[in-house]
């Protein structure tokens, strides 16, 4: 079952094309990473899937749903940390954030994972005071309220400290592993894509230039060093080559 | 000595609506722009931006015609201008939220709404409260039907 299926999604500002005919999918209990040079088209890519952006044609399904209001309230998104209003307080932020998405209150499961990434103790304090580490921690905690089908994180690891970005990486593993979601990352750490991802796929110039499976990822890890660093940097010279 | 205490009232209640309908706009894009993945409905994001800023408005407007009382002007008059500019402030929320709401920049359409409303009052009394009661229900209805992608 896909909680997730992007089929041929285009989407361009004014005249640049940005997304020149995705599609990809990601299943119930599967961490996908997309990989990608700065300006491929990762963030436009998630900005589609999270509604936040509308595809020039193509379409984007959320556990099945394409309608705008039912399909979102199956994601998590983890919003840019600079879009995070600056004036709230972390609590009046998961507050809200849950009244827009339809909650009663904020998840236990997501005060416990505050609790673990060592968030507790900003969580009465305004945003604007954060650093770019605990507001990309309050970031991820939006995206985990309401159990969502598909979390959806944009270098979500991105300035968290080593331990917090270990703490997250086994909350989403056990929510993968307890099948309550898939994952998909937009990220430029190959680290995490070899010990973490299911799947992945490098994004270049709007179209999906490669793809790798679960069992080739871990070849790729046993095989040399680098192995999946030599794959993504040949991958994309390749398609300089033809693009020249 | 009183009436210079009731124009510093009135200059400093006078700044704090202008300022108030200025931000509605602000705080809307960014509400707007964070929320925009959420299934929040158009009526569940405007209502609660709105409703205390209107509040706010509705007691500045009435100190505000207090005042202008108190000074002389007379009760027509003041109730006149309480009713303009009351008609203003829904229209530039009804205009700016629905934009920020299918994310969209909302000054344009709402600085042209409230000209187009104050040009057509300029000319004929009651006609730009009219248009302007207008232009928020239709915006509104536009907001609220708006399926966000």
């Amino acid at each position: 079952m896909y909680v997730l299926e992007v089929e041929n999604v285009r989407a361009r500002y004014g005249d640049h094309k940005v997304l020149r005919g995705v599609s990809l999918q990601v299943s119930r209990g599967q961490w996908f990473c997309l990989l990608g040079p700065n300006g491929v088209g990762k963030t436009t890519l998630l900005d589609c899937i999270s509604g936040r952006l509308d595809a020039t044609s193509g379409e984007v399904r959320i556990s099945g749903h394409s309608s705008s209001v039912t399909a979102k309230r199956r994601l998590g998104y983890a919003c840019p940390p600079e879009q995070l209003p600056g004036l709230l307080t972390g609590r009046q932020c998961l507050e809200v954030y849950a009244i827009a998405k339809e909650l009663d209150s904020i998840d236990d499961d997501v005060l416990a994972v505050a609790e673990g990434l060592r968030f507790t103790a900003f969580m009465d304090k305004f945003v604007d005071t954060y650093s770019l580490g605990t507001r990309q921690k309050l970031c991820v905690l939006l995206a985990l309220l309401g159990d969502p089908d598909l979390i959806v994180l944009d270098e979500a690891f991105n300035g968290l400290d080593p331990r917090g970005a270990l703490r997250l990486k086994r909350h989403l593993r056990e929510r993968l592993l307890a099948d309550r979601c898939g994952v998909l990352l937009a990220t430029h750490s190959l680290d995490i894509v070899e010990h973490h991802a299911d799947a992945a796929a490098l994004l270049i110039d709007g179209v999906i230039a490669k793809r790798w499976t679960a069992d080739e990822i871990e070849q790729l890890r046993l095989s040399e060093e680098s192995g999946l660093e030599t794959a993504v940097a040949e991958a994309s010279s390749a398609l300089d080559v033809i693009g020249a | 000595m009183l009436g210079a205490l009731f124009i510093l009232v009135t200059w400093t209640v006078g700044s704090y609506l202008i300022a108030l309908l200025i931000a509605i706009p602000h705080v809307g894009r960014a509400a707007s722009q964070w929320l925009r993945s959420t299934p929040m409905t158009f009526w569940a994001f405007a209502w609660p931006l709105a409703r205390r800023a209107l509040l706010h408005q509705l007691l500045g407007t009435l100190i505000a015609m207090g005042i202008s009382l108190a000074l002389n002007a007379s009760l027509l008059t003041v109730v006149y201008f309480g009713a303009v500019w009351l008609m203003l402030v829904v229209l530039s929320a009804a205009v700016s939220l629905a934009n920020c709401y299918r994310g969209r920049a909302p000054w344009t359409k709402t600085t042209l709404s409230m000209l187009t409303a104050l040009l057509a009052e300029g000319r004929v009394h009651g006609l730009g409260i009219s248009i302007a009661l207008l232009l928020t229900v239709l915006h509104l209805r536009i907001g609220a039907n708006h399926v966000r992608a």
